[in-house]
């Protein structure tokens, strides 16, 4: 059910809406939301005597995606206040209290332009979060995460990550054939979407 | 004739836990127990099976830590001492047990296990180097390497880092026991799609997953696990044998677990009296395991029986027997259906043996003298050997996969550790780009042992194991430690570096602290995506060689070819203008594809910038803020790249987020250019959406540091709606070039659009109420007694073409008057060329820039009298001009024009004088460049000239 909730959220519905679609009413709307979004967040460590000097953050616009496995993708991210300003006065808004999420998209072997994903899937997350482990992805495949606010139920990326490809975790099929990976290291990150072929991270430094 | 191959493959590895500033770090203890009780008895075992004349295979990874601690001296003294505690003690327990002859017999066991040891050590000096280096020269053991400091690559996040790890693990590997290693051991069985291509980049040939990597690879592999995939790139790799693994490692029926082997958890260290066993446990009184342990496992749970050598020993042999059996079994079934010999392989972390199984020596021992002397099926073989019998292997692709739990990630990415990646991230980020900028700058040697310093700080906070740590929840607060301290090192030492601040003692104390890998090659962190490097070097190039030149960042929504309005052609005709005046120009506008494109055109470097949201899924105004923060970080990447603007150039309310940001981050002033109001557009503000658009203009406005109006009438327009003082505005017009007039064949252009030979009106722009072309139609129709051969010609499109269209039909104007759609440049100078009027009876015109082409063609104009055409054109002298809105107006002026070629002409030639002196691009672009400098003086940015 809560999938369906947020399929139907992705579709820029109301809760209204989604209520009336899923036959529930707005409250078990809501509370299956919550529910999905009182996940735990990655706790900071555990204080010892240790001097605690490492900043929080870098000042650096990032929405990072690690795969942890075939089904988990932990994303983490910063967004520099700088960014939220101006995110907050786009949307004429207080940058903390607007709904943030982030919004899966299913980009395996194509050249991803915006609008061509396999599939698309929004999580929601808490206000204060930096980082979200995302279950149930599927296996095999190439995802690219958008970090963003929801604007009147409408999700307004603001950071896009790069490529992660989740690893299979069965046997290929009868007739699955090779692909050669790109040998031009010098291509742009962008196409390593074409060749469903990870390469790192380019640094731009 | 041997059926197939066993691979046995031992992982050595602990993390650098050297702690030279004291002595008593129960960390470093992992350090001298693995030594004394599993890398001397697995020595021992290759030594007396080379001593007899067995020459067994075995592949052993030892991990550049290790590697560098084993031949460190300080951990060399230390160790004797350890051992030399532990003989002691192992003394006093003969002594105590001397009434007992159960407990009696194990420790005298002790004793001689420790004087044999004592004496391989003597041997060679306590360098167990050396030993490895001995047994390797017989052909009989290969040595291979780990990356640097066992980082768990997948997690790691540029290509530089994983290169140096590799490339640092090798040349430590070749420094220390003189070879290059020809494979690896990754860390965790640790692989992900790509890594290959960096582990041949090595030279490395091989290395080995766990078995669901390459049952999971794609195609199907035809021999299974059972002989090794090339990757992509063409590594072999070689998977564990779950089976073999699980006959040894399984904490249920392992053979570890058996009854008669030596219990681990019974030690002396823990049952003894304290008075008795303080000495030889950690001084803070800390029980430790002292590696004299007098159990054997016996059941289940309850009480522990004397262990009993004898019986442990046979053990060892029976299950070495039941190993060898079941992988010739392995190999007899796989050769019936294989077109080659199979090949198993067994992977363990050679810590277990002798370690945690204390008898595991012992078995290995076993194991390969059986297999050598008695195996009929089964021939010992290393990985390298393999492939140089069977060179040609199927090629697959391999899922990113660990050998820990559940197969993947989940042991070093978890809610307890998750949080280090964001810290390593960053610092590899950091060092990777500081070491960029010291290549390019080659810094003096402090600078590089400062940068070599950092670079080891990151290797060994990048160690797998403090996530390991974590996950396990052992000694955490030991690993959060050393995450912590040496990233927080490595970020002083970069900061130092970057400051120009560089101090040589505390350098020298780092270096001292952790002093691993001395000749790190700091150049593995360069990177090599030569073009991009290349691309930011032109770029510094183009801004430093001429270094009074000043740099003008513009924003853009639109820019040729793709222009829907007269701002991209204005902004285009502007930069390229103060290119030719040696101004560095940046044009930021949106990119019609998915992708960015950066090219040159007219020396105006213009990138194209896509967005995250498509413009055709989402509506205009979220469109134009995908937009802004598109240009923010494309100016971030181009300030990184060494672009660095001296002033910012937006144009139009559009760009007006990106703007004031960038001009608040750079601290850079920011001259806006206003084309258009949504108030003229209008007429007024009549909807939230023309509200919102209105107080962006405002915003824009109030943060800008001058603007740019094109027209007095816009000057006081933006003064009378957002009160802009009047020394905030500057009126600099927009230019037409001065091209040749085109040439044209009139009489075939004529017959083309079917016209007559009538005297031609034209029109060109956009088909908006506001350019008033139904006032044109209505002075036709006025018209038509007098001049029946005149003709109306009207290019463009826009939204009121079909209204005007039926309005022509409605007048019966058919005859004399001709849509032509939108028409190129080139069409469109030959029609003013044809034309004998050009007719704009405009509404709202903020300045009119055709108004200027067709003078600058020497075409006759009439104009409405507003806005900038008001401006341009003084009625009489360079043209005509009508009451705004007046049809009856407009028929007369046409009369007057259409009835005298002479004055037409007089008053063309008037025209072109004034656009010559007047909107000349070029006095522009000088009166543009002079506002920019007058800013840099003001906000003191360094604009000067």
């Amino acid at each position: 059910m809560l999938e369906k909730i947020l399929e139907l959220r992705s579709r820029s519905m109301s809760i209204a809406q989604i209520a009336k679609e899923c036959g529930l009413t707005i409250g078990q709307v809501k509370y299956r939301l919550q529910k999905d979004r009182a996940k735990p967040v990655t706790p900071p460590p555990a204080k010892t005597e240790l001097e605690w000097q490492l900043p929080a953050f870098y000042g650096r616009d990032i929405v990072k995606v690690m795969v942890q496995g075939p089904t988990v993708l932990f994303v983490y991210w910063e967004i520099t206040w700088p960014r939220m300003r101006m995110v907050a006065s786009y949307l004429q808004a207080d940058y903390r209290h607007i709904q943030k999420g982030l919004r899966l998209y299913d980009v395996t072997e194509c050249l991803f332009d915006g609008k061509n994903a396999h599939s698309v899937r929004d999580v929601l997350v808490h206000e204060e979060a930096h980082s979200w482990y995302v279950n149930d992805v599927e296996p095999g495949r190439t995802y690219i995460v958008d970090f963003g606010l929801y604007e009147h139920n409408r999700f307004c990326p603001i950071l896009r990550s790069e490529t992660a490809i989740t690893p299979r975790n069965s046997k290929a099929s009868w007739g699955e054939s090779f692909v050669e990976p790109v040998h031009d290291s010098a291509t742009p990150s962008w196409f390593e979407n074409f060749s469903s072929y990870s390469l790192y991270t380019k640094t731009s430094k | 004739m041997h059926k197939g191959y066993l691979s046995l493959v031992l992982h050595a590895h602990l993390p650098y836990v050297r702690h030279g500033d004291r002595d008593d770090r129960l960390e470093e203890r992992w350090v001298y127990e693995a030594m004394l009780e599993c890398y001397l008895p697995l020595l021992m075992v290759f030594d007396r099976l080379l001593s007899d004349g067995i020459a067994f295979r075995m592949t052993l990874a030892i991990s550049p830590t290790l590697l560098s601690m084993l031949e460190d001296d300080l951990i060399v003294t230390r160790f004797r001492t350890h051992l030399t505690k532990t003989v002691e003690l192992a003394g006093k327990e003969v002594k105590r047990t001397a009434g007992q002859p159960e407990e009696h017999r194990i420790a005298k066991m002790y004793v001689e296990r420790f004087r044999s040891i004592i004496a391989y050590c003597r041997k060679w000096d306590f360098q167990l180097i050396k030993a490895f280096r001995h047994i390797e020269d017989s052909g009989c053991l290969e040595l291979i390497t780990c990356a640097a400091t066992h980082s768990f690559l997948p997690f790691v996040e540029t290509e530089e880092a994983i290169r140096a790890q590799l490339q640092v693990g090798i040349d430590t590997h070749e420094r220390i026991l003189g070879r290059r290693p020809k494979g690896i051991w990754l860390p965790e069985c640790g692989y992900t799609p790509g890594l290959d291509r960096l582990l041949k980049e090595a030279g490395l040939r091989y290395f080995f997953v766990d078995s669901h990597t390459i049952e999971h690879a794609t195609p199907l592999p035809r021999r299974g696990v059972l002989a090794p995939l090339f990757t992509p790139h063409e590594v072999a790799a070689f998977a564990r044998d779950e089976v073999a693994s699980r006959q040894v490692w399984s904490s249920i029926d392992g053979y570890p677990g058996d009854y008669d082997y030596r219990e681990y958890y019974r030690d002396i260290g823990f049952d003894r009296e304290m008075s008795y066993i303080e000495p030889y446990i950690h001084p803070d009184g800390i029980r430790v395991h002292t590696g004299l342990k007098y159990y054997r496992i016996t059941g289940k749970a309850g009480d522990k029986d004397w262990y009993e050598p004898s019986w442990a020993r046979e053990k060892a042999a029976s299950h070495a027997g039941h190993f060898l059996y079941h992988r010739e079994r392995q190999v007899e079934e796989a050769s019936h259906w294989m077109d080659r010999k199979p090949l198993v392989v067994a992977t363990y972390d050679a810590e277990l043996f002798g370690h945690w199984w204390f008898e595991g020596p012992q078995f290995l021992d076993d194991l390969m003298r059986k297999t050598v002397c008695d195996s009929k099926d089964v021939k010992l073989m290393t990985p390298s050997e393999y492939l140089e019998e069977y060179p040609e292997q199927d090629r697959g692709h391999l899922p990113m996969s660990t050998w820990g739990r559940n197969g993947y990630g989940e042991v070093w990415l978890n809610e307890n550790n998750g949080w280090i990646y964001r810290h390593l991230h960053q610092a590899e980020r950091e060092l990777i780009g500081a070491i960029t900028t010291f290549s390019e700058k080659k810094g003096d040697p402090l600078a590089l042992r400062c940068l070599k310093q950092a670079a080891r700080e990151l290797m060994l906070a990048q160690s797998s194991d403090w996530a390991f740590i974590l996950d396990g929840q052992t000694v955490t607060p030991y690993a959060v430690q050393r995450v912590h301290d040496h990233l927080v090192r490595m970020r002083a030492l970069l900061a130092m570096y970057r400051e120009h601040q560089l101090d040589e003692e505390a350098i020298t104390q780092a270096e001292a602290d952790f002093p691993i890998f001395p000749d790190l090659d700091i150049t593995f962190y360069l990177p090599k995506q030569m073009h991009r490097v290349n691309v930011s070097r032109q770029l510094v190039a183009a801004t430093q060689d001429q270094s009074s030149i000043k740099t003008v960042l513009m924003l853009a929504w639109e820019f040729p070819p793709h222009v829907v309005g007269g701002l991209g052609r204005a902004v285009y005709d502007l930069a390229r203008h103060l290119v030719q005046q040696g101004i560095v120009v940046h044009v930021l506008t949106g990119s019609a594809d998915s992708c960015s494109i950066d090219e040159t055109m007219e020396g105006v470097h213009v990138h194209r910038l896509p967005t995250y949201l498509p413009s055709e899924q989402a509506d205009f105004l979220a469109w134009v803020f995908q937009l802004n923060l598109a240009m923010v970080d494309a100016t971030f990447k181009l300030w990184s790249l060494g672009v660095r603007p001296d002033v910012i150039h937006a144009h139009d309310w559009l760009v007006s987020w990106a703007a004031i940001e960038l001009k608040q981050r750079y601290s850079l002033p920011l001259v806006s250019t206003i084309h258009a109001l949504e108030h003229g557009r209008h007429q007024g503000i009549h909807t939230p959406l023309q509200q919102r658009i209105h107080e962006c203009e405002r915003t824009l406005t109030q943060s800008s540091d001058s603007m740019i109006v094109c027209s007095k009438y816009m000057e006081s327009e933006v003064m009378r709606l957002f009160g802009t003082p009047s020394s905030h505005l500057r009126v600099i017009h927009n230019g037409v070039d001065l091209i040749p007039l085109p040439d044209v064949n009139r009489e075939q252009l004529r017959q083309e659009l079917v016209i007559g030979d009538g005297p031609v009106l034209f029109f060109v722009g956009r088909l908006v109420q506001e350019k008033g072309v139904h006032l044109l139609l209505e002075a036709m129709a006025r018209l038509r007694a007098e001049f029946p051969h005149a003709k109306l010609l009207i290019a463009g499109r826009g939204p009121m073409q079909d209204e005007w269209k039926q309005l022509v039909h409605q007048m019966g104007l058919f005859e004399q008057v001709r849509f032509l759609g939108f028409v190129e440049d080139v069409r469109r100078n030959e029609l003013f060329a044809l034309a004998d009027v050009a007719v704009f009876p405009s509404l709202y015109e903020p300045f009119g820039i055709v108004a200027l082409e067709a003078m600058a063609l020497g075409t006759p104009v009439l104009v409405a009298d507003t806005g900038g055409l008001r401006e341009i054109v003084r009625h009489g002298e360079n043209g005509a001009m009508m009451f705004t809105g007046d049809p009856e107006s407009l028929t007369n002026q046409l009369r007057w024009l259409l009835r005298d070629p002479d004055q037409r002409h007089q008053l063309a030639q008037t025209a072109m004088q004034d656009v010559k002196q007047f909107y000349n691009w070029t006095i522009l672009a000088t009166q543009t460049i002079d506002l920019y400098c007058s800013l840099g003086v003001s906000a003191g940015s360094g604009m000067t000239t």
